[in-house]
């Protein structure tokens, strides 16, 4: 609510000239129903036709009025409304950029893209149509019910008497309606997700015939949400039922008693009118209070689920540090760094120690899963750590803003995720307005330059999404490039050549030894050759560091990483054979 | 560009015959569902319309006369009717709801199927963003049809034609006065659909654009972050996001003068009734009675109205949806199964590329002219440069892709003419990019192989030593992981071709076909292509090109006797100033 409340604030004069206009609007429509009793009780006492034609002159007048202020106070509300959420939504936005790894890890993307599209769009009714409406009903029944007791009190008191149970029953229900939309609105999200994952790995269901099962799978879900949003169906219908029935029920009352009170001489036929024309502008909003309710209790669990993303915090160190500065110079010290994922019941790496000075290529192999990524996730301060644990150019890494220590970071994942805009646009992820230029010579480095005049409009070709209309490798080194163009003094190539041949990759590097001679780099690597030149070698086993060192005295050590060698050897050599 | 294009920018006709008539096709199964509630909207109908004239009964029959005898009849019948209206209103909102449910349920099931027929270039054209509309919000648009819309129409359109009649049955001039206001709602209407028609088409353009941007920005987020680009994403978000605010207020200019006229014209018909109905009383020529049921009547003749105006909103949306559903069923996917037998048994496994040529794009060929027979159960490696199209004679192997001209045969049969899914399981492909299922392992590592006794798959997993790694995280063999080399496993006896960068890789392949250019620019053993000395021989050299360097390091390195593995945990395990990094030994 406070969330609401807050972005309310700048549009509150907007917001309070609409209430007003609501509440003239409000006022004008209730004098209606009186005009009608007056004509009523006129034409029965046998009236002259002038009084008829002045009365219904004055209903046609203001009617004119009502319109143009009820156009007005929607206006001012519902613009406001769209406003609100524009607002609410950049606020959103630039909060999900703040969160960390963790938060991605645990949500899916279709769960975020629901906060920030679907329950939005609940909040925009909540406070639009909502707010109006709930006014609204406030006044009519405030207002009607007051001008209905002038007119006959007992009538009226008896009118309301279904009242009471009306809001039980609404309460009830309400409650109900309220878990029935989240659970269904859940599994709408579920089947968004399956169809998500689906399309993204289309190739792979393909290759491997799951379409069958996909359907399967898919149509579960489908079903499901059916069922749910029929079970939803009854109670909301229930709800509009209970409100029809029992505001029916008070015509039925009034009508009732009306005619005995007319014959008793007790009220006028005009009054009876006017009594059933109150209660009829007051059944709409009654009818209407079933689905404000549920557009209420459908905007406060947005609500409450966009201020509960918005309550979120990063939980790195170097998020919760501020201050301008140099980023940290290239030396990286690792003093027993010990780390494991959340929810993991064992470390990813433990104790690892190593010293490595600014300039340093530092070579790190290991098994699938030794935790070569989770080690340069962590330099990328991706993930939270205490502090002592990894020392930056002499600074303590959990005292660097995150800002500051990426601003000359250079990372190439494992996974290339390429956003689908121009290869240029995708280098340039970094450095936005960059000179082309600098674009060209990091492509250069990155030996995309021969691959240029194959694409449509060289670096201006757009990629397809996450860059399906590259090949593998074509991908991997526009992602190297963008890496590189960030001059980086600390550069990451986690597993970056993987899908490079052997030539290919004997030109990059070759092409970015005079690059790296001031930089650190940490390359995890597979291929022997890629890891010779490096200044130490670092092999992982199980999240501990098995053997460290230059890469001709590990082989002269005779450890993992000779074994490693070995084994490329003699594969090479069963070759041969 | 096919239909299915850029026709999120598109809202069609409100009316088309054949859209209609092609959604007939779902609506048929519901027809029992459909007739009953009909039949509940009659009864709602009549019930809603009997009151006001049970109203004038009472007027003229026992509140004029002031007579209390045979008014609590009255009173009790329209106790009865109401009660029926209610309780039919509620049933006739559930079967609707139903039918609707089970309609769309129905057409999101088949637009999903479909999309597992279309081919790859289908999905290289449309974002997946885009086709997740399809599945999702354009489907959803039709639900709102069913539930508020078609039966409603009805029932409104009967409710305004019964109303006629019996306005015209009280009192014939009266009732030609109050419909001298309907051409003045009918031309407003025209004018005001057509503005909100273009508004809402705005807004479903901008809130789709919204939608794609914040698909791709939450995926990369790690990205964005590590770039730093938050600032700069910032301001595009904003600027799409400023857009779809400005069209909804655009939108919200004709929602909120809209319904207001339509009230303005309602309460200006009641003024009129007053006065010349007024009249008439006076002169003696109609009933009290006439004269309130008529603004009852008219009070029921305006809501209909009302709802029919909303109704086109949803109508329109629903079309548009309608049309771009269709357009998608529509797609004829150029790669299908052909109807023909499976054949009886798995395919020995012979593989002929007859003069194959292909291009993503016209123009642009990425295969030139590859023409080469794998035999059954052959082993081949496929290497070469990156961008070389390995990858791309991969994909038409399995007919992700058809050549643009040639032909590839299976055991002597065109792939055309073999039916898809044999084709794909007889084909063990390793995909080059991971992709991560949340299945489980075990799901994963079951893909093409239909039911698999998890024996087997832990079996296939220990074969790649996966095993140690999977059984290592924390739920085992149930956690959601794809292992690329598990799937290697399950090649075993398949002919396989394997597209190899590190050419450990290849060891054991029986032949190795190097890609150049889109062209096979040499084949052979590993032995015979060395020996030739052209590009795979260029490879090798370059990656073995270590092992005499290595040779002299170690040497160099043994005679130093540097080896520092085996310094304590506690220190630092390499505190001295490393080597310099010209990359040559010093
Ligand atoms: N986000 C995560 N949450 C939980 N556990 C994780 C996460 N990422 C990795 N792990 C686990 O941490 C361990 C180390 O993983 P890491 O990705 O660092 O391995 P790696 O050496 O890079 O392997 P590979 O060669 O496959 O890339 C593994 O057991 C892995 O399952
Ligand atoms: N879906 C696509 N649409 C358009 N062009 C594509 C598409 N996929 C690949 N290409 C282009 O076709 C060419 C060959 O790509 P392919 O993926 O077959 O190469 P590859 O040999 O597998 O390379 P790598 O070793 O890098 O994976 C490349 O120039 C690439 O840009
Ligand atoms: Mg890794
Ligand atoms: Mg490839």
């Amino acid at each position: 609510m406070s969330l609401l409340r807050r972005h309310l604030r700048p549009y509150r004069r907007d917001i309070l000239l609409g209430f007003g206009c609501l509440l003239i609007t409000n006022a004008l429509a209730l004098t209606v129903p009186w005009l009608l009793k007056r004509v009523t009780d006129a034409l029965r006492q046998g009236t002259t036709m002038r009084t008829v034609a002045g009365l219904a002159g004055a209903i046609a007048t203001i009617s004119l009025l009502l319109a143009a202020i009820r156009t007005a106070s929607r206006l001012l509300i519902l613009g406001a409304s769209r406003r609100v959420v524009y607002d609410i939504r950049n606020e959103l936005f630039a909060h999900l950029q703040s969160l960390p790894a963790s938060f991605y890890a645990t949500r899916r993307t279709g769960e975020i893209m629901s906060r920030a599209v679907n329950d939005l769009q609940l909040i925009r009714s909540l406070c639009g149509p909502g707010i109006l409406n709930i006014l609204n009903i406030v006044v009519l029944y405030s207002i009607g019910l007051t001008m209905m007791a002038l007119i006959d009190p007992r009538l009226t008191l008896l009118a309301v008497l279904p009242y009471p149970l009306m809001l039980y029953g609404v309460f009830r229900v309400s409650r109900v309606i309220h878990e029935r939309s989240n659970a269904t609105q859940d599994q709408l999200a579920a089947i968004s997700n399956k169809a998500q994952e689906n399309l993204s790995g289309v190739a792979v269901v393909k290759a491997f015939v799951r379409e069958d099962e996909e359907i399967a799978a898919f149509g579960e879900l489908s079903n499901e949400y059916r069922r749910l949003s029929l079970r939803l169906a009854r109670s909301r219908g229930l709800i509009v039922t209970l409100m029809g029935g029992l505001g029916g029920l008070s015509t039925i009352i009034v009508l009732w008693l009306g005619t005995r009170h007319i014959i008793d001489g007790r009220l006028t036929l005009g009054g009876l009118v006017a009594e059933m024309s109150y209660l009829a502008l007051l059944t709409g909003p009654t009818i209407m209070m079933g689905w404000v309710l549920g557009v209420f209790q459908r905007g406060l669990g947005a609500l409450q689920r966009v201020e509960a993303i918005l309550a979120e915090r990063s939980d790195l160190p170097g998020d919760r540090v501020a201050g301008d500065g140099p980023p940290p110079a290239g030396a990286v010290s690792l003093r027993g760094l010990t780390f494991a994922y959340a929810g993991a019941d064992r470390p990813a790496l433990r104790d690892i120690r190593l010293e490595v000075p600014a300039g340093s290529v530092v070579g790190v192999v290991g098994r699938v899963g030794a935790g070569k990524s989770t080690l340069v996730r962590l330099l990328a301060g991706i993930h939270p750590i205490a502090p002592g644990m990894i020392i930056l150019g002499g600074r303590d890494l959990t005292t660097i803003p995150t800002a500051q220590l990426r601003a000359r970071l250079g990372y190439v994942p494992q996974e290339t995720f390429l956003f689908s805009r121009s290869v240029a646009e995708n280098i340039a992820l970094g450095r936005p307005g960059v000179e082309r230029a600098d674009i060209e010579r990091v492509a250069a480095l990155a030996q995309l330059t021969g691959d240029l005049p194959d694409l449509p409009q060289g670096l201006d070709s757009l990629v397809g999404e996450r860059g399906v209309t590259l090949s593998g490798g074509q991908r991997q080194r526009v992602a190297l490039a963008r890496a590189l163009l960030m001059d980086p003094a600390l550069l990451i190539l986690d597993d970056a050549l993987s899908s490079v041949d052997a030539e290919t990759e004997e030109a990059i590097l070759k092409g970015l030894r005079g690059f790296l001679r001031d930089r650190t780099t940490f390359v995890i690597a597979h291929r022997v050759s890629t890891l010779l030149d490096a200044d130490l070698v670092v092999a992982l086993n199980d999240g501990r560091v098995a053997e460290a060192g230059r890469p001709a005295d590990l082989l002269a050590a005779g450890g993992a990483f000779a074994a490693m060698v070995r084994r490329q050897q003699i594969e090479r050599e069963l070759e041969i054979l | 560009m096919s239909p299915a294009a850029a026709d999120d920018e598109v809202l069609g006709r409100v009316y088309d015959a054949r859209l209609v008539r092609r959604l007939l096709e779902y609506v048929r199964p519901q027809t029992r569902l459909i007739a009953a509630s009909l039949a509940l909207m009659f009864a709602v109908t009549a019930a809603g319309l009997v009151q006001p004239w049970l109203i004038k009964r009472l007027i003229d029959e026992h509140i004029v006369t002031r007579r209390l005898a045979g008014a609590g009849s009255i009173a009790l019948l329209y106790l009865a009717v109401f009660l029926v209206e209610q309780v039919t209103r509620y049933l006739q909102l559930y079967t609707m709801e139903r039918t609707g449910q089970n309609i769309i349920r129905t057409l999101r099931d088949r637009v999903f199927a479909h999309l597992q027929r279309c081919d790859l270039a289908f999905f290289d054209r449309y974002p997946v963003g885009r086709l997740m509309t399809r599945v999702t919000t354009d489907v959803e648009s039709l639900a709102d049809l069913f539930s508020s819309g078609v039966v409603s129409l009805l029932g409104d359109s009967l409710k305004l034609a019964a109303i006629v009649v019996i306005l015209l049955w009280l009192d014939a001039r009266l009732a030609l006065v109050t419909f001298t206001i309907v051409p003045a709602l009918f031309l407003l209407s025209v004018f005001f659909r057509g503005r909100i028609r273009q508004a809402y088409r705005d807004v479903r353009r901008r809130i789709a654009r919204i939608n794609a941007y914040l698909q791709e920005a939450i995926s990369g987020m790690l990205l964005i972050q590590l770039f730093r680009r938050e600032a700069e994403d910032r301001r595009l978000f904003d600027s799409i996001n400023r857009e779809h605010r400005d069209a909804e207020l655009r939108s919200v200019v004709f929602e909120s003068s809209f319904s207001a006229i339509i009230e303005l014209i309602g309460a200006l018909a009641t003024a009129a009734i007053l006065w010349y109905g007024g009249g008439r009383f006076l002169r003696g020529a109609l009933t009290l009675g006439t004269l309130v049921a008529f603004l009852e009547y008219t009070g029921r003749f305006f809501a209909p109205i009302r709802d029919l105006s909303g109704f086109y909103a949803v109508l329109q949306a629903a079309m548009a949806s309608l049309e771009r559903i269709f357009a998608l069923l529509d797609d004829r996917p150029a790669i299908v199964s052909p109807a023909v037998a499976q054949p009886a048994a798995a395919a020995s496994g012979r593989v002929e590329f007859d003069a194959v040529r292909f291009a993503y794009a016209p123009g642009r060929e990425v295969l030139r002219d590859i023409s080469l027979t794998i035999e059954p159960g052959e082993k081949i490696a496929l290497v070469g440069a990156t961008g070389s199209g390995k990858t791309t004679l991969v994909k038409l192997l399995i007919r992700l892709y058809d050549p643009t001209s040639g032909t590839i045969r299976l055991d002597g049969r065109e792939l055309r003419d073999l039916p898809l899914p044999w084709l794909r399981r007889q084909i063990g492909i390793v995909l080059q990019d991971h992709f991560l299922f949340t299945g489980t392992v075990a799901d994963n590592i079951a893909f093409g192989c239909g039911p698999l006794a998890s024996e087997r798959i832990e079996a296939a997993a220990r074969l790649v030593h996966a095993d140690e790694f999977i059984r290592r995280l924390p739920g085992g063999y149930g956690e959601p992981l794809l292992e690329q080399d598990a799937l290697r496993a399950l090649l075993r006896g398949r002919t396989a071709i394997l597209i190899a960068h590190r050419l450990s890789t290849i060891a054991g392949a029986d032949r190795i076909l190097v890609m150049h250019h889109g062209r096979l620019a040499e084949q052979g053993t590993h032995r015979a292509l060395l020996a030739r000395g052209g590009i795979y021989a260029r490879l090798c050299a370059l990656q073995f090109g270590w092992e005499e360097e290595l040779n002299a390091r170690g040497a160099r390195a043994a005679a130093a006797g540097a080896a520092d593995a085996g310094a304590g945990p506690e220190e630092p395990l390499f505190a001295e100033p490393r080597v310099a990094t010209d990359g040559e030994p010093a």
